[in-house]
């Protein structure tokens, strides 16, 4: 009888122990990026006093501005546990098609705030077109988005066929160099997305729903959530951010290019998994992916400051994913990484 | 009672029949939709079936061949490579580089570097448990990388005095270049290994069933590593035959290889969730999409609609042959 009470006891310290320990990685992997985030910044304002200048912050503010838009969006996609690759094309589509729309060197157009709001409400029903073909035909999310991505992209190239346009609207050039109490417009522009997205994800039912599906989407399904409804909903969101990006590019660069969009999607996973949310879904949150993109920005500017190729600085992303990515995932979990 | 028992059979072979059309249907669309590619555009340009157009379709296919073959075996065990295309690049502007100095040894080099990109893919997705996706994802950024430093960002010609190095495999062999007969040669290989060595057999194992096929004693993790070999292997090989091809080194030759090569094996019928497929079926694939491919182009097609169609073309072609019976398997 007593023996069986130790037994019972010893079990119980076991078990307590081992919620401890998984409390103890749980509150490291929240911690983590912030330490990070505050190490970095210190290793760099040693290393080069520059970094820390007035000019080097506005830098910083303007290098944040897209990958802050791309990377809100996103983050509703890889809580839900899905990914979206098509980012790169729907932006540049979405880029290309608003240059052709407002005043510009190509056609006659001069549609103003229509012809941007028209071409950001296209790419989101776009992105619901991705979703439904991922909920309703049941294809892998990653595959369905790889191939709207290519067929975005072409779409992009069809719409100026070979010389894009040049946008000649007086606005955009306000737009892009002016600011308000020192952070630029565009800065402005991309936490005003950053705040909705927070707004949707922590106050919504829409945004519960999305952390239940990443969880668990069986028990989501259960207890009566839409999961199609909800998924077609995120990768809307997604392809709706990724327009707005194109539409900034657009305003930044003068000109309406597929290439715009190019390289743009590793940015927002790189953040996204530095910063803590987890790829396999349901882990993380907008604060999460706000220090992910924090730190991602600063390594960038840190790399261009002490002059690191540009070739390098992707196979260095790369790397960083992978490394991320092992850290985080949860090998307890018996799932099946495919 | 007799006459009720006789309905009921006869419905029982009505449904019967029903599913053996459906089967023989859904078993053979790959070849029948290769049929009506290749039909269609010979009706547009009855040219398009000239020996001349299937020489140029062939060296066309080659390299995608290799790729696509290769690329099978990972989408057998039910992951995916979108390294592929950057792992061709960079053996592309390698071989092309240093084929001057080395001689024929690069071929043996190179093949070892397919290898080892396959190799440390797989060990990254076993070992470290990280999705297929993200790790070829990053695996390409690096690859790419190196392809651009190498070169610089320009595509160089191989140099004319040891043009004599590379010659051979653009000269015609039974009325094929070299590089078909090659491309051929390997895809026999990965045929047999599919069919006969036991690493095929747990591939697909793997592919149908992770956890039962670890619980019936198949080395899981040794397969998927196989698995993006054969994958490398198959895209070092299409980069060097880029490098033979054009005779020059080019940086960014795989970009838009990965997307074909991927909607090829779909097209062939193979699953992206793994376990059913075959290189046999990847061969029409490769077929079909060269031939939707070079028949835009003569139709006068804009290259610009090739991503959107190579893009479509996926897509439809997943849909087609995914197995929507089974209701609550969860897709991410």
């Amino acid at each position: 009888m007593e023996r069986d009470h130790e037994k019972r006891a010893a079990i119980a310290d076991q078990f307590k122990e081992k919620i401890r320990r998984e409390t103890r990685g749980e509150r490291l992997r929240v911690y983590m990026p912030i330490i990070l985030l505050l190490s970095l910044s210190v290793l760099f304002a040693v290393y080069d006093s520059r970094f820390f200048s007035p000019a080097n912050i506005t830098n910083l503010l303007y290098q944040m501005t897209i990958p802050l838009i791309l990377a809100t969006g996103i983050t509703f996609v890889l809580l839900t546990g899905c990914i979206d690759l098509s980012l790169e094309g729907v932006m540049g589509l979405a880029g290309s098609s608003i240059a052709l729309l407002i005043l510009n060197t190509k056609n006659s157009n001069d549609f103003g705030a229509i012809g941007v709001l028209v071409p950001i409400a296209g790419c989101a029903l776009i992105g619901a077109v991705t979703g439904l073909i991922h909920t309703k035909l049941r294809i892998a999310s990653f595959i369905v988005t790889f191939a709207m991505g290519s067929i975005t992209a072409g779409l992009a190239v069809l719409t100026y066929r070979g010389v894009p346009a040049v946008i000649k609207v007086g606005w955009a050039n306000d737009l892009s160099v002016g600011s308000f109490w020192g952070v630029p417009y565009l800065t402005w522009i991309a936490l005003g997305i950053f705040a909705a997205g927070c707004v949707l994800l922590y106050c919504t039912a829409f945004g519960c729903a999305v952390y239940a599906i990443g969880d668990n989407e069986l028990a989501a399904k259960a207890s009566g959530t839409h999961i199609d409804a909800v998924k077609t909903a995120v990768f809307a969101i997604c392809a709706c951010t990724s327009g707005i990006a194109g539409f900034i590019s657009c305003v930044r660069l003068k000109i309406g290019q597929a290439a715009m969009g190019s390289d743009q999607l590793f940015p927002a996973i790189t953040a996204l998994v530095i910063g803590g949310v987890s790829l396999s879904g349901g882990k993380g949150g907008m604060l999460q992916t706000f220090v992910g993109v924090l730190i991602y920005t600063e390594l960038q500017n840190f790399l261009t400051i002490i002059g690191v190729d540009a070739y390098y600085k992707k196979a260095v992303q790369g790397v960083i994913i992978i490394i991320a990515v092992a850290m985080t995932v949860s090998r307890s979990r018996k799932t099946i990484s495919k | 009672m007799a006459a009720q028992t006789q309905t009921q059979t006869q419905t029982n072979m009505g449904s019967k029949m029903k599913l053996f059309v459906k089967d023989a249907v859904s078993r053979y669309t790959y070849i029948l939709c290769a049929v009506s590619v290749v039909g269609a555009f010979y009706v547009l340009n009855p040219r398009f079936l000239s020996m001349y157009s299937v020489q140029n379709m062939l060296v066309e296919a080659a390299p995608l061949l290799l790729m696509a073959a290769g690329i099978s075996f990972v989408l057998f065990t039910g992951c995916i490579d979108l390294s592929t295309g950057a792992v061709a690049s960079c053996v592309c502007v390698l071989t092309g580089t240093y084929v001057a100095r080395v001689g024929h040894g690069i071929i043996p080099l190179m093949i070892l570097l397919g290898v080892a990109a396959g190799f440390a893919n797989g060990c990254i997705v076993t070992k470290l448990k990280v999705p297929s996706f993200i790790v070829t994802l990053c695996a390409q950024s690096v690859w790419k990388c190196v392809a651009l430093v190498q070169s610089g960002g320009g595509s160089k010609n191989i140099p004319i005095a040891s043009r004599s190095l590379v010659l051979w495999a653009s000269k015609p062999f039974l009325h094929f270049p070299a590089i078909c007969w090659i491309a051929l040669a390997v895809l026999m290989i990965f045929f047999f290994i599919q069919q006969k060595s036991v690493v095929g057999k747990n591939i697909f194992a793997v592919g149908a069933n992770e956890r039962a096929a670890r619980m019936a004693g198949v080395d899981t993790a040794k397969a998927k590593i196989y698995a993006f070999v054969y994958s490398g292997l198959g895209s070092a090989l299409a980069g060097m035959i880029y490098a033979y091809k054009l005779k020059s080194s080019v940086p960014n030759i795989g970009d838009p290889l990965n997307l074909m090569a991927i909607s090829a094996v779909a097209l062939g019928g193979t699953l992206m969730s793994g376990g059913k497929g075959s290189v046999f079926r990847t061969l029409v694939g490769v077929l079909t999409v060269t031939a939707i491919s070079s028949g835009m182009n003569m139709a006068g097609v804009d290259a610009f609609w090739k991503d959107i169609v190579y893009g479509v073309v996926l897509i439809g072609a997943i849909a087609v042959n995914s197995e929507k019976g089974v209701r609550d398997l969860v897709v991410r």
